[in-house]
């Protein structure tokens, strides 16, 4: 009996090394394999040596250098600067500033472009008044439209970045600068900017790396202008019938890998610099009070911005989606609802939901489990196993999206010799390569979860006499389950409206929401497209507003009520006087 | 000087002089206001109404606002509040970097760097980061910086109350060292009886955002003014009774008990004040009779809990014969 068991206990670790090795590892490995297949079946490099002297190869590398650099700029700049106004500043409405700079963190980029494709549509009325003032009009099919679309994109991951690390710098750090001689702008440059450093650079490579990412805004924006970059590049390779454009694609992603690995190192290496905030709790307080002309001018001047950025193209598209052509004028005449009529009947619309809404289920259920139960072996069971599982996994999410679809299909086929599930090209492909990319989303989620619940709590109920069920039941899932949900939202939303992995795994029968509004836009059907998108954001964003219902109300109340707080302020040092100090 | 928050009103009509060199104690449980009032001073937050002034200056009110930066003054936190970035050394040499020292020579601030450093024993982890250091080295880095540039006024928030035990006692001994160093005015937070006993020439009590007592240690521990200042900082017994001129009649019993300093509110409330020292436990007999409920052994002396009909007295006895609980006892007062 001790010794089967001993033999269980043994058994679990190694089956998660397998698990982790077939799930993670493999595919990465058939990838690289493949990419140094050569036409006549042998192995060397040269379908590196062929890429690099192609010179649309150079083009598409300088490219994605150029375009991952500046928006990441503009994305740092833009986001450093709202989270400061947002974290510090006596601005007002808070609330819906934060909740508009947070809107292309949930809305897919696509339909982001979609929105600039028609704001600036070259029939459209801002062009119309540009060049009807004698100025020429701006033209989103080229590079500075695919830099300016993805750093706007890219703000939420820079903004949620900073803010969060400036509310945790203690107000005492900034006091004790204070009460060296220094002012508050002094201060604000040498204690606080100066400590939230780590987390701007940190937002800002997390911003190169998803700008690197993102296949869909060049996709758009970048294809039937031929501006390659990377992704794009990949995705026209893997989908071409070459002779040997798979080791080709793969060749590819082996060098964009390369730049995503390197980035997501130099990310841990910034996140580990900050990570003596860890424990210390945000501080909501105003700690700079600008003037009353100051702060509307500020707080006018942010909305305005974000209006601009965020509501005016997403307008403009759904005025697009009631036009009954492509460039009519938005006149009572050119109106119709029959774009909607269409998406609504259109059969292959209405699978393409059905796929979207399965494919999203099916991958959040079963990362909120294994993540959860990954995520509770590592932090109360020492489990080394989940260590490691949790490293593979978010190795997968380190890659390009396109990437990880090309080591999908590689891997898939055959994924162990003698061994095809015959899973390719039908949803399960989808279903597979949607937990090998969000897993270890959950699994960060879960673990942010349980860390709030102190392990002498499951210890208590384990005095009481209460077993496994009731600790879970009566003491865990209560304390955990709303984190958990609201962070498994951040993997349903992306896998419903996910683009870059179904553009290459999907099949005629299991196209998905993204790849049909993609197909709309690619083949000109720019209303279709439009009225699409206009449904998924109001979902998404009504979604959002549900999940953050009590977010969103209590930093208005926060804003409502703000005046002097420094009261509450005083509360909080006393609540939670940490006794070593401001480090841990 | 006054000052509310919204609705509440923090500190209620604080009026205080405070001598040069002056080492001063708030004393006063969470919530009491000690550190607004501390926070008034420093500037980092605005009076409702009301002057702080130093000497002829006025630093806020009358709509002036010197700026924290502007004032002559240093501030030791609660929390340390170290920059995790900067090496000690950095630590000390941030205030002096700051406009406020425009005037003095490299070589000056230099030495004052080096005084500081050394007066409070940093020199062997001058170039650690604030992560290396244990938590009484991390008080001496904000006592050092705080200090270095000669402030006429230090403010220090509870600035022992993030560390253990016997570093308290230590650390009391170094405050006091520099303040007799410096020469600086402290004004010093705590909500710890004794440390405000034992460091301060002046003790203010403070409860609910008003001044109970001003008064030095002895003042406030002997005589203290108010019922609050004579339970929380002596412990005082409070006895139920009628007065009548100078006596006192003990409810239910046939002691009268004299005294011509026991202040009016006590009198009004019809109580009488004592010291836990001042009560004296004997085998039942004569004087008030009580039963021990509790007793806790301190090693000089012992604490005892006595119930008195419906009251619990503290009595610390540092006599030879020992009581346990159940004894029936009486207890007198001693002179």
């Amino acid at each position: 009996m001790e010794k089967t068991r001993k033999i269980g206990a043994a058994a679990i670790p190694v089956a998660v090394y397998l698990l982790a090795a077939l799930f993670f590892i493999l595919p990465l490995l058939r990838l690289f394999i493949m990419s140094l297949t050569l036409e006549d079946g042998t192995y060397g490099l040269g379908n590196f040596i062929q890429l690099l002297s192609e010179e649309r190869t150079h083009e598409a590398i300088i490219n994605t250098i150029i375009i991952a650099v500046s928006s990441t700029a503009i994305a740092a700049v833009i986001g450093s600067f709202i989270a400061f106004l947002t974290a510090y500043s006596n601005i007002k409405r808070k609330g819906i500033i934060e909740f508009l700079v947070m809107l292309p963190f949930i809305i897919p980029s696509y339909i982001i472009t979609l929105s600039w494709s028609s704001f600036l549509s070259t029939r459209g009325a801002f062009n119309g008044i540009i060049t009807a003032i004698g100025l020429p009009a701006v033209d989103i099919y080229t590079m500075g439209g695919i830099i300016l679309v993805l750093g706007f994109c890219n703000i939420p991951i820079v903004y949620v970045n900073v803010v969060h690390m400036l509310r945790k710098i203690p107000r005492d750090m900034e006091w004790a600068a204070r009460a060296c001689g220094y002012s508050q702008r002094q201060a604000m440059l040498k204690i606080n900017l100066r400590s939230a450093a780590p987390a701007i650079a940190a937002g800002s490579v997390l911003a190169f790396l998803s700008a690197i990412d993102n296949f869909s805004v060049p996709a758009f924006l970048g294809i039937s202008s031929g501006i390659p970059v990377l992704s794009t590049y990949i995705y026209e390779n893997a989908i071409g019938f070459g002779p040997n454009s798979f080791p080709l694609a793969a060749a590819l992603s082996m060098i964009l890998s390369v730049i995503a690995v390197a980035g997501t190192l130099l990310e841990g290496f910034f996140v580990s610099r900050g990570a003596s905030m860890d424990s210390i709790r945000e501080d909501y307080d105003v700690r700079v009070e600008f003037k009353e002309s100051k702060r509307k001018a500020f707080e006018w001047g942010t909305l305005g911005l974000l209006m601009i950025l965020n509501i005016i193209p997403m307008l403009s598209m759904l005025a697009s989606s009631f036009l009954k052509a492509y460039g009519l004028d938005f006149k009572p005449e050119n109106l119709t609802f029959k774009n909607f009529a269409f998406v609504f009947q259109n059969r292959g619309v209405v699978s393409a939901i059905t796929t979207s809404v399965t494919l999203a289920l099916v991958t959040t259920v079963v990362c909120i489990i294994a993540g959860t139960a990954i995520a509770y072996a590592k932090l109360r069971l020492k489990s080394r196993a989940a260590v490691i599982l949790e490293k593979c996994a978010s190795l997968t999410y380190a890659i390009p999206g396109i990437v990880l679809a090309l080591a999908m299909i590689f891997h898939w086929v055959e994924p162990l010799p003698g061994f095809r599930p015959g899973i390719y090209g039908t949803i399960n492909i989808l279903i597979v390569a949607y937990i090998t990319r969000y897993l270890v989303m959950q699994i960060k989620g879960s673990t942010t979860a349980l860390l709030t619940v102190d392990p002498a709590m499951e210890e208590a109920c384990a005095a009481s006499g209460r077993g496994f069920a009731a600790r879970w039941t009566k003491i865990l899932l209560p304390l955990i389950t709303g984190p958990i949900l609201s962070g498994a939202f951040m993997i349903f939303v992306p896998s419903l409206t996910e683009l870059t992995l179904s553009s290459i795994l999907a099949s005629a029968g299991t196209k998905t929401i993204g790849l049909t509004i993609f197909n709309y836009q690619q083949g000109g059907d720019y209303n279709l497209a439009a009225a699409m998108s206009v449904i998924i954001t109001i979902l998404v964003v009504g979604g959002y507003c549900i999940v953050n219902r009590k977010h969103l109300f209590s930093v208005n109340k926060e804003v409502k009520g703000y005046e002097p707080a420094y009261k509450k302020g005083d509360k909080k040092l006393r609540e939670d006087p940490s006794p070593e100090g401001n480090q841990p | 000087m006054t000052k509310s928050f919204g609705k509440t009103q923090a500190l209620k009509e604080i009026n205080l002089d405070i001598a040069d060199s002056e080492f001063i104690a708030i004393l006063g449980p969470s919530g009491c206001g000690k550190t607004t009032l501390l926070r008034i001073v420093g500037g980092f937050i605005e009076p409702t109404s009301g002057i702080v002034s130093l000497n002829d200056q006025i630093y806020s009110g009358d709509g002036h606002m010197v700026p924290v930066e502007e004032r002559d003054l240093g501030m030791v936190f609660q929390s340390f509040a170290l920059w995790p970035h900067m090496t000690v050394r950095q630590h000390v040499e941030f205030p002096l970097k700051s406009p406020r020292h425009k005037g003095m020579s490299e070589k000056e601030k230099k030495e004052a760097v080096e005084n500081a450093i050394n007066c409070t024993g940093l020199k062997p982890y001058a170039d650690r980061l604030p992560g290396e250091l244990s938590g009484g080295q991390r008080q001496r880095v904000a006592l050092a910086r705080a200090i270095v540039g000669r402030p006429s006024i230090l403010l220090m928030d509870e600035p022992l109350s993030a560390l253990d035990a016997e570093l308290k006692i230590e650390m009391r001994r170094e405050i006091q060292n520099i303040h007799k160093l410096t020469g600086a005015t402290i004004l010093y937070v705590t909500h710890d009886q004794s440390e405000a006993l034992a460091m301060a020439d002046r003790i203010i009590i403070m409860k609910d955002g008003a001044v109970e007592q001003i008064g030095t240690p002895r003042e406030i521990y002997m005589e203290p003014q108010t019922v609050f200042a004579a339970t929380f900082v002596s412990r005082c017994n409070l006895i139920k009774g009628s007065w009548n001129e100078d006596s006192f009649k003990v409810d239910q019993e046939n002691v009268m008990l004299h005294s011509s300093t026991v202040p009016w509110e006590f009198r009004n409330k019809g109580l009488y004040p004592v010291r836990p020292e001042q009560l004296l436990i004997s085998p039942e007999g004569q004087g008030m009779p009580g039963i021990i409920a509790n007793k806790q052994y301190n090693g000089r002396e012992i604490h005892y809990s006595v119930q008195y009909h419906d009251q619990i007295l503290t009595v610390y006895s540092s006599s030879q014969t020992e009581f346990d609980p159940g004894d029936r006892v009486s207890i007198t007062l001693t002179a």
